[in-house]
């Protein structure tokens, strides 16, 4: 179980790493397609690093499906602390 | 101002996405940088850079599937939109290395049975020596269909378990697998056309050098941003770009070919193809090159190919304005890129239609 926070923190810090972006310029609204104006491979990356900061492994990993709608970082995290349960 | 590296000279900075075509500018940053760095990171355990290079492909692989643009979606018995099926077979051993590890070789096969033998093309995937997949490239079907041909594609080690010249030897193996069962197959081995991508590319061409060296010339070789050179004094070794470019290069043939090598030019063509003479292009199979222009290999291959036009080697060069390495695919769907494919196919349909080879 992971708090709000720590979700958070864990892809604010893998989008920042993924897209190659300052994190000072990240908000929870911040658009992947329209703000951060790059596609495909990257959103690899930020799932592999998600899963990294997070600690997750096998099963429990994040997968291309659970985040192939989100729009926003907000939608990133409101989906992983669903999957994951956060307090 | 100009850029500069650590030691004071000029850097040629193309990060900018202004760089790039305007349809090539959402997919600039894309590149399999992250996998070659985690890849390389020797501070993490082997096992634990394999796991998660699997998941790397099977992330890429399910993007692909996501935005429809991969009709192939498994490995093993792929059903190919009614076409055919993608049959994954073992080979091992080639002239260089009979010894060599059993791996896999797929050859999409089609369903319906026909009197005349087909052409075939004979696919070796790129991906940084890394990220290989089947699945990852949709022109195998839409080839397939176009040309009525048989596609082969060899897998063959990754960096993680081996080094040159076990890949190359891997692809021979497979080019032989296919000859040796070309009767099988229904495949007229008189009509191959060798294609890669990248490290794909890179093998292609070497591959084509490799198959001279025993008599064995093919209808041609399609190339796309093949990686030809491992000594970084190039002016467009100069162009520093995150995705990719020479110093990503660096790290990746550091372990390709071990640093007692590295940048020396010590190692034959088959190795880099532009390590070749003159002397060794005379009688490679016609050569058919597209770089980008803000690619870190396009002068080396530039310079490879005056030398495979000084050896009277059929070649043609295509230089993309506005494209990088591996831009052009990673941003399927684009019109640039359908502009880029549409070339490749003609290459391609050049070959099968008309001997070129001199």
């Amino acid at each position: 179980m992971f708090t709000v926070k720590e979700i958070e923190r864990a892809v604010v810090d893998a989008v920042a790493g993924a897209y190659g972006v300052d994190e000072e310029t990240l908000t929870m609204q911040t658009s992947y397609q329209d703000d951060l104006e790059t596609k495909s491979l990257k959103v690899v990356a930020m799932i592999m690093m998600t899963n990294e900061n997070l600690g997750l492994e096998d099963d429990d990993e994040v997968e291309f499906e659970d985040v192939m709608n989100c729009q926003t970082l907000q939608d990133t995290v409101d989906v992983l602390v669903a999957k994951y349960g956060a307090e | 101002m100009p850029l500069e590296d650590g030691y004071g000279r000029a850097v040629d900075d193309r990060n900018d996405a202004t760089w790039a075509h305007p349809e090539l500018r959402d997919f600039w940053a894309a590149g399999n940088a992250d996998v070659v760095h985690m890849c390389c990171d020797e501070s993490i355990p082997i096992e634990k850079r394999r796991k998660r290079l699997e998941k790397m492909i099977k992330l890429s692989s399910d993007m692909l599937a996501s935005q429809g643009v991969n009709p192939l979606e498994g490995k093993d018995t792929t059903d190919a939109d009614g076409f055919g099926t993608l049959q994954a077979f073992r080979c091992h051993g080639c002239p260089d290395e009979p010894e060599g590890a059993e791996h896999e070789v797929y050859a999409l096969i089609p369903e319906k049975k026909s009197r005349r033998k087909r052409p075939a093309i004979f696919f070796i995937m790129g991906g940084c020596f890394f990220m290989q997949e089947p699945a990852l490239y949709p022109e195998l079907l839409r080839w397939a269909k176009q040309f009525n041909a048989i596609i082969v594609t060899p897998r063959y080690s990754t960096l993680l378990d081996a080094h040159y010249p076990t890949q190359l030897d891997e692809c021979h193996a497979g080019y032989q697998w296919m000859l040796e069962n070309a009767e099988e197959l229904g495949i007229d081995p008189d009509r191959v056309v060798l294609f890669g991508l990248s490290t794909g590319a890179q093998l292609a061409i070497a591959l084509a050098f490799r198959l001279k060296r025993y008599g064995i010339v093919p209808r041609g070789c399609v190339v796309a941003d093949p990686m030809v050179e491992d000594r970084g004094t190039y002016e467009s070794s100069k162009i520093v770009r995150d995705a990719a470019d020479a110093r990503l290069s660096h790290l990746m043939f550091y372990n390709y070919v071990g640093p007692e090598n590295l940048g020396l030019g010590y190692i034959g063509p088959e190795a880099f193809p532009n390590h070749a003479t003159v002397e060794e292009c005379e009688g490679l199979c016609p050569l058919f090159i597209h770089v980008g222009e803000s690619d870190q290999d396009r002068d080396p291959v530039i310079d490879f190919a005056g030398k495979c036009y000084a050896a009277k080697v059929p070649c043609s060069t295509h230089v993309w304005f506005g494209a990088a390495h591996a831009t052009l695919w990673n941003s399927r769907g684009t019109a640039m890129s359908e502009r880029f494919f549409e070339v490749l196919h003609g290459d391609i349909r050049d070959c099968l239609t008309y001997d070129l080879r001199r």
